[in-house]
C-alpha cells in the first residue's frame, strides 16, 4: 500500500510533464502555428541535437559565471553571517542595508556593471553574486540563530570557549538551513548569469538567445531555454548530494530504534 | 564532608526577587532533592551553582573553594536530553572529554567504557533521534557524569517522559547511584520522586523561593511514614 503510493508520488510529476508536452505538441500542429511565433516540443528536441555544439560553446560559458559566482556568494554569505551572528552592532548597522541592496533592479545593475566593467566575465560575476548572496545570508545567520540556548548553556557549563561553542554546536546546527539558501541561491545563479548575459556579452546562453530571438528562430530559443533549465537542475542536485554527504544524521530515512 | 555549599544566595532576574537568601549543603555521596512548585526558581538555583549565572548576593563554595559564577566544576544536566543531533551517540557521550582536551580517539574509548557500564552499547552508532525519550535521557546522563563525576546537578531529568519511563528511570538512576556513588543535587516538582530517590529533601517555596522545611529521611521509610511525609510537603507546596 505504501510502496504503490510511493510510486505514484513519484510518476505523478512525470506524467503531468508529458501530458502538457503532448498537448502542446497537438496544439502547434492542430493549429497551424508557424514557426517563428511557436514550435512544438519535438522540434525543439530535434533543434537541441542538431545544435548541440553551439549551446555547449555558449552554456559552458553561463555555467563558468553561474558557478564561479555562485562558490564566491557561498563565500561571501558565510562569512557575513558569521560576523553578523558575532557582532551586534554590525548585525544593526548592515542588516537595512541587505534587504536595500535587493531592491535595487537587476537589470539596473547589469547594464552598470557592462559599462563599468566591459563584456568580459567580471561583470557576469559580479551580478550571479549580488542575486545570489542573499538568500544564502538569511538563511545562514537564521540558522545559527535556530540553536537552543539551553545547549548553548551546556556547553558554557562544561567551560567550552565561544570558539569550541560556535563550532561544535552553532556550525552544525545551521547545516540544514545552510544548506536550503544554497539550493535557492544555485536556482538563481544560472538565471542571474543569462540575464547579464542577455543585457551585454559577446557568448553565454543569453547571449545566443538574443540573436536567435532576433531572428525569430524560435526553436532556437527553446533549445536555450531546456539547456537553462537542465543546467539549473543539475545545480540543484548536486547540492542535493553534497547534502546528503555533509549532513547525514537529517537523512529521511533514519529509522527508529526500540529498546526494552 | 561538605562537597558543596550555597551560602545566602540571591538573586533578582529582570525584576524578579527569585531566590531569597537560599543556603543549601550537599555532602559527599549524599543524593540531596531539592522539592519546589513549578516557577519557583529551582533552575535559577541551579544556574547559579554551574556558574551559568552570577548572584546577587552570598557564594558558591564546592569543596571549600569559591566558585562563584565560574563554570567547568560540577555536571549539570536539565529537562531536555540537548544531545546534538549530527552526532552519534557514542561521540555525543564524548563531547564533556573532548572539552576537557582529551583527544578525540582516547575520549571515544573510554565513552566507549562508560557506554558499556550503563548498557547503552548497543546504541553508539546510532544518532539521538533514533531513540526514545528516556534512552535519550540515559544518555544524557551519562554525558552529564562524564564531565564531572562527583558532583552532579540534575534539573527535572525526567520531567518529559511518560510515567512509565519515568519510573523505570528513577530505579535506573538508584542503581546507578549506588554503583557510582557520586553526590547529587536533584530538582524536582514531583514529591513522589522526591521521597523514592533523596537522603535529604528541601523544600522552596513558592517565588522568591526560599527554605521552608528540611527533611532527612529514614534509609528505608515504612508507607505510613512516606505518606505522612508527602502530606507534609504538599500543605507547605499548596500552602
Amino acid at each position: 500500500m505504501k510502496k504503490s503510493v510511493n510510486i505514484a508520488n513519484k510518476t505523478a510529476p512525470i506524467v503531468a510533464f508529458l501530458i502538457l508536452l503532448v498537448i502542446w505538441e497537438l496544439g502547434v500542429r492542430i493549429y497551424h502555428i508557424p514557426g517563428y511565433i511557436l514550435t512544438g516540443p519535438g522540434q525543439v528536441l530535434v533543434t537541441i541535437t542538431k545544435t548541440y555544439p553551439m549551446l555547449w560553446f555558449h552554456g559552458s560559458m553561463t555555467l563558468l559565471e553561474a558557478i564561479s559566482g555562485f562558490i564566491m556568494a557561498i563565500a561571501i554569505a558565510f562569512i557575513m553571517a558569521f560576523l553578523l551572528d558575532t557582532l551586534f552592532w554590525l548585525n544593526r548597522a548592515v542588516y537595512p542595508l541587505l534587504i536595500i541592496s535587493q531592491t535595487i533592479p537587476l537589470i539596473v545593475l547589469a547594464v552598470l556593471f557592462t559599462i563599468w566593467f566591459g563584456f568580459g566575465l567580471l561583470p557576469k560575476i559580479l551580478v550571479v553574486i549580488l542575486v545570489c548572496f542573499f538568500p544564502m545570508v538569511i538563511s545562514f545567520s537564521n540558522g545559527l540563530n535556530t540553536v537552543d540556548p539551553d545547549q548553548i548553556s551546556l556547553f558554557r557549563s562544561m567551560g567550552a570557549s565561544r570558539f569550541k561553542t560556535f563550532t561544535m554546536v552553532k556550525l552544525p546546527a545551521a547545516m540544514p538551513s545552510f544548506f536550503s539558501g544554497i539550493r535557492i541561491s544555485a536556482t538563481y545563479s544560472i538565471m542571474a548569469a543569462v540575464i547579464a548575459e542577455w543585457l551585454g556579452s559577446n557568448r553565454g546562453l543569453g547571449y545566443y538567445m538574443t540573436l536567435q530571438q532576433k531572428q525569430f528562430a524560435i526553436d532556437r530559443v527553446l533549445a536555450a531555454v531546456v539547456v537553462i533549465c537542465l543546467l539549473s537542475l543539475l545545480l540543484v542536485k548536486l547540492i542535493d548530494l553534497l547534502e546528503y554527504l555533509l549532513v547525514p544524521w537529517n537523512r529521511k530515512h533514519l529509522g527508529q530504534v526500540w529498546e526494552n | 564532608m561538605v562537597r558543596l555549599k550555597v551560602a545566602n544566595v540571591s538573586k533578582t532576574l529582570e525584576g524578579v526577587h527569585t531566590l531569597d537568601n537560599l543556603t543549601i549543603e550537599l555532602h559527599d555521596k549524599e543524593f540531596v532533592v531539592i522539592v519546589g512548585p513549578s516557577g519557583c526558581g529551582k533552575s535559577t538555583l541551579l544556574n547559579v551553582i554551574a556558574g551559568l549565572l552570577k548572584p546577587d548576593r552570598g557564594s558558591v563554595y564546592i569543596d571549600g573553594k569559591d566558585w562563584t559564577g565560574l563554570t567547568g566544576r560540577v555536571s549539570y544536566m536539565q529537562q531536555k536530553d540537548l544531545l546534538l543531533p549530527w552526532k552519534n551517540i557514542l561521540d555525543n557521550v564524548s563531547i564533556p572529554l573532548v572539552l576537557k582536551g582529551i583527544n578525540k580517539k582516547e575520549a571515544r574509548e573510554t565513552a566507549w567504557q562508560y557506554l558499556q557500564d550503563f548498557n547503552l552499547q548497543d546504541f553508539a552508532g546510532h544518532y539521538p533521534r533514533q531513540l526514545s525519550g528516556g534512552m535519550r535521557q540515559r544518555v544524557a546522563l551519562l554525558r552529564t557524569y562524564l564531565f564531572a563525576s562527583d558532583i552532579l546537578l540534575l534539573d527535572e531529568p525526567f520531567a518529559a517522559l511518560d510515567a512509565i519511563t519515568r519510573h523505570k528511570m528513577q530505579l535506573w538512576l538508584k542503581d546507578i547511584r549506588q554503583r557510582y556513588q557520586p553526590s547529587i543535587l536533584f530538582v524536582t516538582h514531583d514529591i513522589n520522586e522526591a521521597l523514592l530517590l533523596a537522603d535529604r529533601i528541601y523544600v522552596l517555596s513558592a517565588r522568591p523561593a526560599s527554605i521552608k522545611l528540611e527533611i532527612n529521611l529514614p534509609t528505608t521509610p515504612s508507607g505510613s511514614e512516606k505518606q505522612h511525609l508527602e502530606e507534609q510537603i504538599l500543605i507547605i507546596l499548596e500552602g
